[in-house]
């Protein structure tokens, strides 16, 4: 893996933009979204980097990518949870709902979960991290990444179920 | 949750989250777009007016001081006139020598404390100064002092009761109203030592340790660590404690407000509208139980609290009797109020603090036997760090996800565990991957690549090297990386310190029991089974060591337990349940002590029992 040099900044920035932009987009599912989450990410990094040294750059900026285009995504959405009475709400059976539409259920049920757990699926199933990479970029343990995941998917679950009894009707 | 500690399967995901978790990455990236943004990301490092209005409003600060008062204007040309003495000592003093001229300099402060002696209840509270004059809350308020150190007075009220004591302020009285202020603005630069750096609130700080400490009946082996802002030159946090940690004795200071405004009415020495005269202190010394000032032995006690605020994850304790820690956080701390994790050593015969380095997060750490070598992972870069100071030295990156690290006695080899999930939530890529330090060049794999390698261990000798999987624990050549043989073992292993037995975790009958076979590591035949205690809830070995002269095993349990068996005949001694799950065991180099950490944020030495007859 290549490290750039801490000090040298178009180093950095060549280095991780597309993973920042990228996950960035995929929570937030629009590129001005995105390009805007990834801006503040580098506005902070830049910031934080005269302050003290950072070690591990690519967790520290997908911890901050993560947290602020989750805050975007919920102050963007109205947070509606999925509950008995949105169940008629969607009509088309889940075989032949759009793909569109899972992610748009997908971002909607993101914003509910806690922080913690809404980063650890974040980064787990759309960056790809391994678990000592996420409990690295969240200074949490590994258990506690592992306990967040399975609260995050039960709770993902749950709200899943609500929403395909609903096309069922 | 612990059920889901050792999962392999982090990524699999049930089907129809699958699905959704598909449709919601599948995203163009449109290359105008991450273009605009890596043009705006770069055009952020021109010249920063961040740094010029740092610099520019710390000196404005000063000058703006030193108008106010002439006084502080000569005790500033003192001080530089002292601190052009120091321009050859080391860095850290001269840094402190400027902390020790703000802390003079300034007018007023406020900050808040906390004291705890012994085990019982802490006592908290408030202190302001300005000038000469000083005001104390404690017991949410209810026992207010107030000393004017000019006019020798000191006023004391209980509001529960609306009484009021006024005082002369006597030595005896004046002892209450000690505060570390005053035992900075004495002391001099040469009395602190710089011994790191730390993430406070997400500040950088610099940490000194200082020498000198007489407060509060704390003298001798007390040590005082302060935490300094490095923009205003100020502390921030200090702390004091006896370095005898039996006697968990430890005085907080922090949340420090320099130059705040005071209202004058604070230091008021008048009596307070409906105060009636009485005995709100009938010791002068009040509300504190002074402890005593008798130097305790200068040896390590034989169980104490070592460091009760974070979770020592990793220790090693090396053969210069030094303690490496590596600390991050409890699961129930909020992410949103994690800190960085940290490195920190402390000198085992003194119970006292060598360093403390912020390193972020650093998965796990190894060092050789004669701790000549320090080495830690911080997602894919491997850091070598000064033995001494924490600093890393030198550092190299990994293609491989590292779990597990283990240094060859020499400090010639470095092996790391490699343990990454892909997508699916099968293992993606494991086995061990073998490094010469020196030319940081990867030397070859060893292992199976889809294993994820938990644990890894060198022999003694180097000659031979370990690893442990869910599923097996493989000894190979160091050399050669040729696989000698398989044992029935999981997760965790440990040599003997003459390289003859293997210790594994192997299967238990019981669910809250576990199981640690001793193999001959050269016939690969089982010497001999030991099982833990049943403990409360499910066995999880995380950490197992020999003692140095290999006539003991311990093991420390998820659930709490720790396992202490004499190797020869099997003898199991159970140590106190520990609360919280034990992560890290190390024995002392003469094997008497054992260093335990547990999750309920304590590193604690506690002396083998001498009942176990070797």
């Amino acid at each position: 893996m290549n490290h750039s040099d801490p000090d040298d900044w178009n180093a950095l920035v060549e280095q991780h933009s597309e993973r920042v932009f990228r996950t960035a987009l995929r929570i937030l599912g629009s590129v001005q979204d995105a390009e805007d989450v990834s801006q503040e990410v580098f506005i902070e990094a830049h910031r934080k980097r005269q302050e003290i040294r950072i070690e591990n750059w690519i967790g520290f900026l997908v911890r901050v990518t993560t947290l602020r285009s989750i805050d975007r995504l919920r102050q963007r959405r109205p947070i509606v949870a999925v509950r008995e009475s949105d169940k008629v709400s969607l009509t088309e059976p889940h075989e032949q709902a759009s793909a569109n539409e899972l992610a748009i259920w997908m971002r909607r049920c993101l914003v509910q979960l806690s922080d913690r757990r809404a980063s650890v699926f974040v980064m787990t199933h759309f960056v790809k991290l391994s678990r000592d990479e996420i409990a690295n970029s969240l200074a949490i343990s590994p258990a506690a990444v592992s306990s967040a995941l399975y609260k995050a998917r039960q709770e993902l679950l749950e709200q899943l179920n609500i929403y395909q009894q609903g096309e069922a009707k | 949750m612990r059920e889901h500690d050792q999962n392999d399967d982090f990524h699999d995901l049930e089907l129809p989250l699958l699905d959704a978790v598909q449709a919601t990455t599948t995203v163009t990236l449109p290359a105008d777009a991450l273009e605009r943004v890596k043009r705006r990301a770069k055009q952020l490092d021109g010249p920063s007016p961040q740094v010029r209005t740092t610099d520019s409003g710390s000196s404005k600060a000063i000058s703006s001081r030193s108008r106010v008062s002439a006084l502080a204007v000569a005790v500033a040309m003192i001080v530089a006139i002292v601190g052009g003495l120091f321009w050859m000592t080391p860095v850290g003093n001269r840094a402190f020598a400027t902390v020790i001229e703000n802390v003079r300099n300034a007018e007023s402060l406020q900050f808040k404390f906390r004291y705890q002696f012994d085990f019982s209840p802490a006592v908290n509270g408030s202190m302001r100064i300005r000038g000469n004059q000083q005001r104390i809350e404690q017991f949410d308020g209810d026992l207010i002092s107030i000393a004017d150190f000019d006019r020798k007075e000191a006023l004391f009220l209980d509001r529960q009761r609306k009484l009021v004591q006024e005082l002369k302020l006597s030595e005896a009285v004046a002892e209450s109203f000690e505060n570390p202020i005053q035992q900075l603005r004495k002391l001099t630069s040469q009395d602190a030592e710089a011994i790191g750096e730390e993430l406070l609130d997400g500040k950088k700080t610099n940490l000194y340790r200082l020498s000198k400490v007489n407060l509060l009946g704390m003298t001798g082996d007390a040590e005082m660590l302060v935490w300094v802002d490095p923009v205003r030159q100020l502390p921030v946090k200090i702390e004091i404690r006896n370095t005898d940690p039996q006697q968990k004795m430890e005085f907080t200071y922090d949340r420090f407000e320099w130059n705040a405004q005071l209202d004058e009415t604070l230091f008021s020495l008048n009596i307070p509208e409906g105060f009636k005269r009485g005995d709100v202190v009938l010791d002068p010394a009040p509300a504190l139980s002074k402890p005593s000032s008798e130097p305790h032995p200068s040896t390590f006690a034989k169980n104490g609290v070592l460091s009760h605020d974070r979770v020592p994850a990793r220790i090693v304790w090396d053969a210069d009797n030094r303690i490496t820690a590596l600390l991050r956080d409890a699961e129930s701390v909020p992410v949103t109020q994690s800190q960085p994790h940290q490195l920190r050593q402390w000198d085992a015969k003194s119970g006292k603090l060598l360093w403390s380095q912020s390193v972020h997060g650093a998965g796990t750490l190894a060092m050789n036997r004669d701790g000549s070598k320090l080495a830690t992972v911080i997602g894919r870069e491997i850091q070598l760090r000064d033995i001494t100071t924490g600093q890393v030295t030198d550092s190299w990156g990994t293609d491989h996800g590292l779990i597990s690290l283990a240094i060859s006695a020499d400090g010639a080899m470095l092996a790391g565990g490699i343990g990454e999930w892909g997508k699916g939530g099968s293992p993606e890529a494991g086995g061990v991957v073998l490094w010469n330090v020196a030319q940081q060049r990867v030397l070859r794999m060893v292992g199976d690549a889809a294993e994820v390698t938990r644990s890894v261990r060198f022999s003694p000798d180097g000659s031979l090297l370990a690893s442990a999987s869910s599923s097996a624990i493989k000894l190979f050549e160091a050399q050669t990386g040729k696989l000698l043989r398989v044992f029935p073992g999981h997760s965790r292993l440990a040599f003997s310190p003459d390289g003859k037995s293997l210790a594994c975790v192997g299967s238990s009958s019981s669910k809250n029991a576990a199981t640690i076979d001793l193999y001959d590591s050269e016939r690969g035949k089982l010497i001999r089974s030991l099982t833990t205690q049943a403990g409360e809830s499910t066995s999880t070995i995380l950490s197992i060591q020999f003692s140095p002269d290999g006539q003991l095993l311990t093991a420390g349990d998820w659930n709490g337990t720790v396992s202490l068996w004499t190797v020869k005949d099997g003898k199991l001694n159970s140590l106190p349940t520990q609360q919280g799950g034990v992560h890290a065991v190390a024995f002392s180099p003469d094997g008497d002590r054992l260093a335990i950490g547990t999750e309920a944020n304590t590193l604690r030495v506690l002396e083998v029992p001498i009942s176990i007859v070797r």
